[in-house]
């Protein structure tokens, strides 16, 4: 352990990085949505793709409460498409990642790429608002056109897929953190960039 | 102002010694203008951010003997401190600016001080009528040139109100226009009584300002001359320096003549290229002969970057190119073509320089790549990431990978920004070794001393169409020093209503693929 | 005058404080998300329209208006007759892209009409932590920079011979993920570093309050939106 406080410095990093991850995840997720099942296949393919951007990131600044403050801002950037639920999963994913990074020391690849299977379930925030919103539209729906039609509604969204979801961000989450930590040791560590 | 006493500093706590300076003694009166000059890695870079308090307080490493900056130990006050008395510009437009509109980076350096609104204001407007910078302001940064951004950088200093002002290497991305224009900020800064610490490689638009200069070499300063010495230094001295001419009109013309070939010409019709509703490129005919080194010059927005995208196909553009009457397709010109950028890092992708070479290549020769890698004096590095090359070795090798894939359509972006003269006259040889083994070889640049010492033809864009096409021969030298000429003139007769720069703004940046 | 091709920044008529529009945010998405009648759905896109307006960010608001216009008609005409999957899955998409339009719309609003440095000023006089403050506003200030490194990128992958289509995707995944993020993560975290040092030099971390160009403070204005935003959300909450 080197030095535990965050600096200035790794705060300016931390939004420059938190900038790349949201616009990687903004640009899958916007191409992602254009078929359902795509879209449903999302968070796990974010997952497949950030995990370098998260590894690297954690390299660069292994303190505590570096993957906390990623969490919060990508948290904020999320509640753009689904309210106020993803950004309160998004932090509770960050907490938990945070968490398993604690126990590796802040210094442990494995470690980190073991938090990042809990951290990539964030992008998963959205599917909660399925929920929400579900329940919203079914409200309306049932008191304009009646129960029947409510409840055909309900069937095209089963009650499983938000945690289905998530299941396939752990697994995009244990990808992703094995290519990071591959990319790590062949380009970032041998160029001297971490 | 400015005392360094005995001072070395390396990089990193490891043992491997990269960079850095040693047993610099030094020391500036306040209100003199000092230039750091001497060759890549020499150490200029690290002297200025022992100056503005870098290091130690930034970047890590070994540091001995004492910085004294407006009387007191720079290494004992914080970096915050040291930044009310010291302003910095640095070299990448790009990365120096933590607002996204101009005037909230007026105000930047004055709001971490904490000062009230009203003397902020105050100040910013002060900034805005010094530096004339009325049409800039309340812009989005990202729209603006690189020389637009470098004077929002000025202003920012300015406001804050530092007593010296450290620059590292402000004119490195900028036309001639704009350097004349920072010129312009800088006279006005030392008159003044701003003291100015300088480290540059361009050193002609700094002739009248320098009262000394600093010569460094692997990490000492080896010779300090005034004014009156540095002009009087021979030319052939100053060469063997690696030291950039200081006067721009009295380059010499040291390039070749275009080696006539019979391979025919590329024949460009109808082109234009619209960005929204704007044209922003319209060349109705133009013919490149094969062999030549095509300089391409404009000032910022004239349509150059849009000219060698079209170029290399990889914008979606209107009319032919075509050889001998056979057309290229757009497909046809991505596969035939190689563009190496300004800023190279991005266009390396692998993790070994030999492997870089034989990217895309099935079953890349390996004899032929190591002697290529030999021939560029990169044989050694073979192994080595390229990102942890030098900035001129990552040139190198991208010129490389461009010849190992057989391309015949070589496009260089602003190859010399930054590079001091050994540097440059190495790129130009391998420039023009390059242009021998392709078909068409075309820069775009905005340094005169390179164009005169390694391009055979020029090509003037403004507002996105040819305002003239000509061979360097003898009146070509003329043409294209007045050429650059008038794009100073223009400055200095317009003052702050600098015209030419931007009237044809193309969109920003490669923006808009 | 100077002629510059980058554009004059859009000043608002009235000015709102940032923390009014954050509230707007706030309640519109908690506005949106409920079982809203269509009234209070309504009132809700309209007064964000009208917010836009007031930052002259006209086309955009004219053009979700127009969108959430034409997401209401199934609703108000069509859906009923069309029984079977069909109006099912019609009026499933209209009412989801209502729900998300305010979203979008308030979102916009904090993000596009708000400079940086008001930005932080907001956020320290809401005693936000500066280690949410830095990164945010750093990161608002990157994603333009991502996106002018990702094109120079793309152009370099050209003239390599590396796409990213489909069919490279399907094939060669992890190269093309390969070469898509090494240059990407290698250029930003340079750019990065250097940003770090200019604004640290500049005197960022002088831990004295900082002070904000860009008046930031509760004006006349901002409490009647803010009560519009609440009595909205009410509205909607309780149907």
């Amino acid at each position: 352990m080197i030095k535990k406080k965050l600096t200035v410095k790794d705060l300016i990093v931390a939004g420059a990085f938190a900038a790349l991850y949201v616009v990687i995840m903004l640009v899958i997720v916007s191409t992602a949505s254009l078929t359902p099942v795509t879209w449903l296949m999302a968070p796990l393919l974010c997952a497949v793709v950030l995990g370098t951007v998260y590894m690297l990131y954690c390299m660069k600044i292994p303190k505590r409460g570096a993957i906390l403050i990623l969490g919060v801002v990508v948290s904020l950037v999320l509640s753009s498409t689904g309210g106020w639920a993803a950004p309160a999963w998004g932090i509770i994913c960050a907490l938990l990642a945070e968490l398993l990074a604690a126990l590796g020391r802040y210094g442990s690849k494995g470690w980190y790429a073991a938090s990042f299977c809990v951290f990539a379930c964030s992008t998963a925030g959205p599917f909660w608002m399925l929920v929400f919103a579900k329940a919203a539209v079914l409200a309306t729906i049932e008191n304009t056109y009646g129960a029947g039609f409510a409840a055909r509604m309900d069937a095209l969204t089963p009650p499983w897929i938000v945690p289905v979801v998530i299941g396939s961000a752990v697994l995009g989450g244990f990808i992703g953190g094995a290519i990071g930590k591959r990319l790590l040791k062949k380009h970032f560590e041998k160029a001297g960039v971490v | 102002m400015i005392t360094l006493q005995n001072v070395s500093f390396r990089y990193g706590t490891g043992g491997d010694a990269s960079g850095g300076v040693r047993e610099v003694d030094l020391h500036i009166r306040k209100g003199d203008c000092v230039v750091l000059c001497g060759r890549s890695g020499c150490g200029k870079t690290t002297l200025t951010r022992l100056v503005n308090g870098l290091i130690p307080h930034f970047y890590e490493g070994v540091l001995s003997g004492e910085v004294r900056v407006g009387g007191r130990d720079s290494a004992a006050r914080s970096l915050a401190k040291t930044a009310e008395i010291v302003g910095s510009v640095f070299q990448n437009p790009r990365s120096q600016f933590f607002n996204v509109d101009t005037t909230g980076e007026l105000a930047f350096g004055c709001e971490n001080q904490g000062l009230p609104r009203e003397e902020i204001l105050r100040r910013v407007d002060g900034a805005r009528v010094l530096f004339g910078l009325d049409g800039l302001m309340d812009r989005s940064i990202f729209e603006l040139s690189g020389g637009e951004k470098q004077r929002i950088a000025c202003g920012s200093v300015y406001a804050a109100g530092p007593e010296v002002y450290v620059l590292d290497e402000p004119s490195a991305n900028l036309d001639a226009g704009a350097t004349e224009k920072l010129r312009q900020i800088l006279a006005a800064l030392k008159a003044r009584g701003k003291t100015l610490l300088i480290s540059e490689h361009r050193l002609y638009y700094l002739a009248e300002l320098a009262d000394m200069y600093l010569y460094m070499e692997d990490g000492r300063v080896t010779r300090a001359l005034d004014r009156r010495e540095m002009r009087a230094l021979p030319p052939g001295e100053r060469a063997a320096m690696g030291l950039r001419s200081l006067d721009l009109n009295g380059a010499d013309y040291r390039g070749r003549a275009a080696a006539p070939r019979d391979g025919g010409a590329l024949l460009i019709e109808n082109l234009v290229c619209r960005r929204g509703r704007r044209r922003v490129l319209d060349i109705p005919r133009l013919s490149l002969p094969s062999g030549e080194i095509l300089a391409v010059v404009g000032a910022n927005g004239a349509g150059k970057s849009t000219f060698a995208h079209c170029l290399g196909g990889i914008l979606r553009h209107k009319g032919t190119f075509s050889v001998d009457g056979k057309a290229l397709s757009d497909k046809k010109r991505v596969e035939m073509s190689y563009m190496v950028m300004q800023d190279v890092s991005r266009q390396l992708f692998t993790e070994s320089v030999l492997e870089e070479l034989s990217l895309g290549r099935r079953e890349a020769p390996v004899k032929e790549a190591e002697d290529l890698l030999r021939a560029l004096g990169l044989y050694e590095l073979r192994d080595k990431h390229p990102m942890a090359l030098s900035g001129g070795q990552k040139q190198r090798l991208a010129v490389a990978a461009a010849a190992f894939a057989g391309k015949e359509i070589l496009l260089y972006d602003e190859p010399t920004s930054g590079l001091d003269a050994v540097n440059m006259r190495r790129i130009c040889a391998l420039i023009q070794d390059m242009a021998d083994r392709v078909f068409i070889t075309a820069v775009i640049t905005h340094d005169l001393e390179f164009i005169l010492s390694c391009c055979t033809s020029v090509l003037e864009l403004s507002g996105g169409t040819v305002t003239d096409h000509y061979a360097l021969d003898g009146p070509g030298v003329e043409k294209i020093k007045r050429h650059f000429l008038k794009e100073v003139v223009n400055y200095e007769t317009k003052g702050n209503s600098g015209k030419t720069e931007n009237r044809h703004g193309a969109a920003a940046g490669a923006g808009g693929y | 005058m100077e002629t510059t091709r980058a554009a004059q920044i859009k000043k608002p008529y009235i000015r709102l404080d940032p923390r009014t529009k954050l509230l707007v945010l706030l309640t519109g998405s908690f506005a949106a998300l409920s079982a809203a009648p269509k009234s209070a759905e309504v009132m809700l896109i309209l007064f964000l329209t009208l917010l836009l307006l007031n930052e002259r960010q006209t086309g955009f608001a004219v053009k979700l208006l127009a969108v959430f216009a034409a997401m209401l008609l199934p609703d108000i005409f069509g859906a009923s007759l069309l029984d079977g999957a069909a109006g099912v899955v019609l009026l499933a998409v209209t009412r989801i892209v209502r729900i998300y339009l305010p979203v979008c719309m308030a979102f916009t609003l904090v993000v596009k009409t708000t400079t940086v440095s008001a930005f932080i000023a907001a956020l320290c006089k809401m005693h936000v932590s500066d280690k949410i403050t830095i990164p945010v506003s750093v990161m608002f200030r990157f994603i333009p920079t991502v996106k002018e490194e990702w094109q120079a990128i793309r152009a370099a992958m050209k003239f390599r011979g590396i796409g990213i289509s489909f069919k490279s995707v399907a094939i060669r995944p992890m190269l093309t993920l390969e070469y898509v993020m090494i240059p990407l993560l290698m250029s930003a975290s340079g750019i990065a570093g250097e940003l770090a040092a200019a604004s640290l030099a500049r005197g960022l971390d002088s831990g004295k309050a900082r002070t904000c160009v860009t008046q930031v403070a509760l004006g006349p204005a901002d409490y009647p939106v803010m009560l519009a935003g609440l009595a909205i959300a009410v509205c909607a909450v309780a149907g």
